[in-house]
């Protein structure tokens, strides 16, 4: 075994470091988060989720960009100012996370434009003020569901299921199968604005 | 917006819910709702009523009533590396639960920073100051509320200074060693105006003890008993057992293999064999000096010597990983960068005694024979470590681009270059010889940070003499003892394991903060530093807190292989020709988020399958029992009084909110069970050894 003569092996470690700094230079914090911002944080979750997949229109997606803007919200707990709106912050990092995922997804096809992200961005603050109460609406209103249809609809959101894998356990045509699930949406979307009206009134 | 639009618009929603709606479909949805404000308001709603059916999986709990049919997929998917998984849980009361376990224990390390340096790729080969157990993971971040300090199980009595704790343990044979170790950890204490923190509690202690030599936590029998017991020399009986049991040479076994070959598979070496013959090694506390002979000596196959897949590994590329490897790993030297670089401080180390050390390995080489099995007729490639003499001494080119040759030699000393010296055996006697040598100061060295979280150098394996040795009186002495005792491993184990030192409590108070070697203070060992778990450790841990069998933790080959396959998402062989392995397992959100949410975790923790979780969510017992046992099963400890009440209160509101959505409350229960069994697992005092 010889070694050629212009043989360099490369030498990447550069093991004979500077002395450690102490120096946060990672960006993260050092300090727990308060117990406020725990508060926050975790009320802040399914808002925030509604949030981003209204404007990637896709619920993998949308966890994706979710657990990402929880990690740049954990790691900058202490820029957060208690006593201010958490959930205005949180859904900037949202807001920069969809665009992050957006800009990581630029060589497939795009599914919507900036102009839409934007506006559906905006409308979804206006409407998280009603969200709680649609969500009681909704369990109400899946109540007044037939149990088989209530059935298929818990059978198609089981975690980690698609209307098209309920379609090949119920060995049903696909098409079909969506049409119930939407039939039975609809019906719920009804039901919920109904009440919202009637709540109002 | 009229019926026909609005039609069209919950039609493209339906399909954008199912994932199949296409392109044109969603310029169509823009074309709605760009100048419609009615239609963006419907939009919003349909794709919410979409979300929250998903997030609440439309009013189910989320795995009482998996379909047979997933069930099976999810066995298969056991199997399958975990891949980073979706939302399978119901984060609200995971992360409050999450909240009351940190509120009730996280207040030692609250105190943890972020490593420095952070942003440099952590090479997992290169072992930089052990980096403290960083970011807390995101549902758990670290909560210390003033007041709600957890009081150590046991009331500790404040350390004697300079006599040795009494924790009831024979100490005849050790008595010499561990005053020495004693002595000299005081005066550096006396020195710095430092108090040594108080001891450990018993939970603490145990699980730290069961960590360090069995490389897992304590099972909940273990647990039970050990805080059951009254009798004085209970840690002393721990202690023995541990030491004479096989989990010891398992848990050196795979350190010893990782540090020596990497994690990561590779079909050249049989990495099996390797760590078979570390563990019977360990396990007949054979003498150092002979297992690293053997390591450098080795000849044949590495299937019928389990030592020879060292060099084997590492011959490639004219053998300089096998010297670097050789340099770092066995003799705490950094070498490799020598090779073609200047020392920036060191001027005895040049490139010529890179390649002096080189050379002795020039001489060996990886004979491949292709085999065709006779019975089977598979191909295989027999790969064997062969001496061929003849070859003289090792090509470079010097800084100035002149060739230049080396020969064999070591610290100054040549070796013969003739037809009969072994050189890979003559190199051993040298790196054997001499009162303190590299190989017993290395060994030394290592072991102490195994316990004690951080060696007498940072990094531990950078021995070189520009570098500040914390207790250079007393890392002489270890050295020259182990040297001594015939480099007995299990006497040095022994001696450390009973130091008052290791005694200690991992807590912050006020006195011991100026220790802190975090920040890059030289370490005063005045209290147990936290320490991150190892991937193994963490594995090993989370089997043993579902109920795994501890005897099948090494013993089973079914859990090796699950352990190595686990293991795979956090490593990867990094493209150069210096072997060397980069991981994600470095205490990162990354790793954290990957733990969370990954396969095992999930069968862990589901009602189906978890062994330990069903077990305790179907006995009898009344509520306070079950959040008793499922937190010392996973913390070694049981929970304090206010967690204890917090838990109970958050379990109670859990259970009356789902049966409002007509969950019926004894399933209602289980979930919260495996919820606050999932947050224990996933809390950060799981997650590091105190």
């Amino acid at each position: 075994m010889m070694s050629t003569g212009g043989f360099r092996a490369p030498c990447c470690m550069h093991t004979l470091q500077l002395p450690v700094s102490t120096s946060n230079s990672s960006g993260m914090s050092a300090s727990p988060p308060s117990q406020e911002f725990i508060q926050q944080f975790t009320q802040a979750q399914r808002t925030l989720y509604l949030g981003i997949l209204a404007q990637v229109g896709d619920v993998t997606a949308a966890e994706e960009i979710l657990q990402d803007a929880n990690v740049v919200l954990l790691s900058k707990h202490d820029q957060f100012e208690s006593g201010t709106n958490f959930l205005a912050w949180a859904r900037q990092v949202g807001a920069f996370e969809v665009l992050r995922w957006r800009q990581r997804r630029r060589r497939d096809k795009l599914r919507f434009s900036d102009e839409f992200v934007s506006v559906v961005a905006a409308e979804a603050v206006e409407s998280e003020i009603e969200t709680d109460r649609r969500r009681r609406a909704l369990a109400l209103c899946m109540e007044k569901l037939k149990s088989e249809d209530r059935e298929l609809l818990q059978r198609r959101y089981q975690p980690g299921n698609s209307g098209k894998e309920l379609a090949s356990e119920l060995g049903r045509p696909a098409n079909s199968v969506y049409q119930s699930l939407g039939r039975i949406r609809r019906y719920l979307l009804d039901c919920v604005q109904r009440r919202m009206t009637l709540e109002l009134g | 917006m009229n019926s026909q639009s609005r039609l069209e618009l919950l039609s493209i929603v339906d399909d954008l819910c199912e994932q199949i709606a296409t392109q044109e479909q969603c310029a169509r949805l823009e074309e709605l709702l760009l100048n419609d404000p009615v239609a963006r308001r419907l939009y919003l709603d349909a794709i919410e009523l979409h979300g929250q059916l998903h997030w609440d999986a439309a009013g189910l709990g989320n795995r009482d009533s998996l379909l047979d049919s997933e069930l099976e997929v999810a066995l298969a998917a056991q199997l399958a590396p975990a891949i980073p998984a979706r939302r399978k849980r119901n984060w609200g009361l995971v992360a409050a639960a999450s909240v009351l376990v940190l509120v009730a224990s996280g207040w030692w390390w609250s105190h943890i920073s972020v490593p420095s340096g952070g942003s440099r790729p952590e090479l997992a080969h290169h072992e930089s100051p052990p980096s403290p157990p960083s970011v807390d993971l995101p549902v758990i971040p670290s909560v210390m509320l003033p007041g709600e300090r957890q009081a150590p199980a046991t009331e500790p009595d404040s350390l004697p200074v300079e006599r040795v704790v009494d924790i009831g343990l024979p100490q005849e044979t050790q008595l010499s060693l561990v005053s020495v170790i004693n002595e000299e950890l005081s005066r550096g204490w006396r020195d710095n105006n430092v108090v040594p923190n108080s001891l450990a509690g018993d939970a603490e202690w145990l699980r730290r003890i069961h960590l360090d030599l069995a490389g897992r936590i304590p099972t909940v029998t273990e647990a039970e008993n050990f805080l059951k017991d009254k009798s004085p020399d209970k840690r002393s009986r721990v202690l023995d057992r541990l030491l004479e049991g096989s989990e010891f040479a398992g848990h050196f076994s795979l350190i010893w293999t990782n540090l020596l070959v990497g994690r990561m598979p590779r079909a050249d070496i049989d990495r099996g064999a390797l760590q078979d013959y570390l563990r019977r090694q360990f396990a007949a506390n054979r003498p150092w000096s002979e297992v690293v002979t053997d390591l450098i000596t080795a000849e044949g196959s590495g299937k019928e010597n389990g030592a020879a897949n060292f060099l084997l590994a590492h011959l490639n590329n004219e053998a300089v990983p096998a010297t670097a490897y050789t340099a770092r790993v066995l003799l705490g030297q950094q070498m490799q960068c020598t090779q073609c670089h200047r020392h920036p401080s060191v001027a005895a180390w040049g490139q010529e005694q890179f390649w002096e050390f080189n050379a002795c390995f020039q001489q060996t080489q990886v004979r491949e024979q292709r085999l065709v099995d006779a019975e089977t007729g598979e191909r295989r490639t027999l790969r064997e470590l062969v001496d061929v003499p003849g070859v003289a001494g090792s090509y470079y080119e010097t800084l100035q681009g002149v060739m230049k040759v080396a020969y064999p030699g070591y610290n100054g000393h040549e070796i013969l270059v003739d037809g009969q010296t072994n050189r890979r055996a003559e190199l051993a006697k040298l790196m054997l010889s001499g009162d303190e040598n590299d190989v017993a100061r290395a060994m030394v060295n290592r072991i102490w940070a195994h316990f004690f979280g951080y060696g007498f150098t940072s990094p531990i394996d950078d021995l070189g003499p520009h570098n500040p040795v914390s207790h250079p009186e007393l890392f002489h002495a270890l050295t020259k003892r182990f040297i001594h005792s015939g480099y007995d491993v299990r006497d040095l184990v022994e001696a450390i394991c009973r130091s008052n030192a290791y005694q200690l409590s991992s807590s912050v108070p006020e006195e011991t903060a100026l220790d802190d070697p975090e920040h890059g203070t030289l370490p005063l060992f005045s209290r147990a530093y936290v320490k991150r778990l190892s991937p193994e450790q963490m594995f090993n841990s989370l089997l043993v807190a579902s109920g795994t069998s501890s005897s099948d933790i090494y013993n089973s080959r079914e859990t090796a292989r699950l352990r190595d396959q686990w293991l795979r998402q956090f490593f990867e062989a990094e493209e150069t020709e210096e072997n060397v392995e980069l991981t994600t397992f470095d205490g990162s959100l990354p790793q954290a988020l990957s733990l969370m949410n990954g396969e095992l975790v999930r069968q862990a923790t589901d009602l189906e399958s978890g062994k330990f979780v069903s077990g305790v969510v179907n006995t009898t017992e009344s509520d306070v029992e079950k959040i008793r046992r499922i937190c010392l099963a996973t913390l070694s400890r049981y929970p304090t009084p206010a967690e204890l009440q917090n838990v109970r209160v958050l379990l109670r509101s859990y259970v009356h909110q789902r049966s409002e959505r007509n969950v019926p409350p004894r399933i209602a229960a289980a979930e919260g069970y495996s919820d606050l069994y999932w947050a224990y697992l996933n809390s950060s005092e799981f997650s590091v050894n105190h």
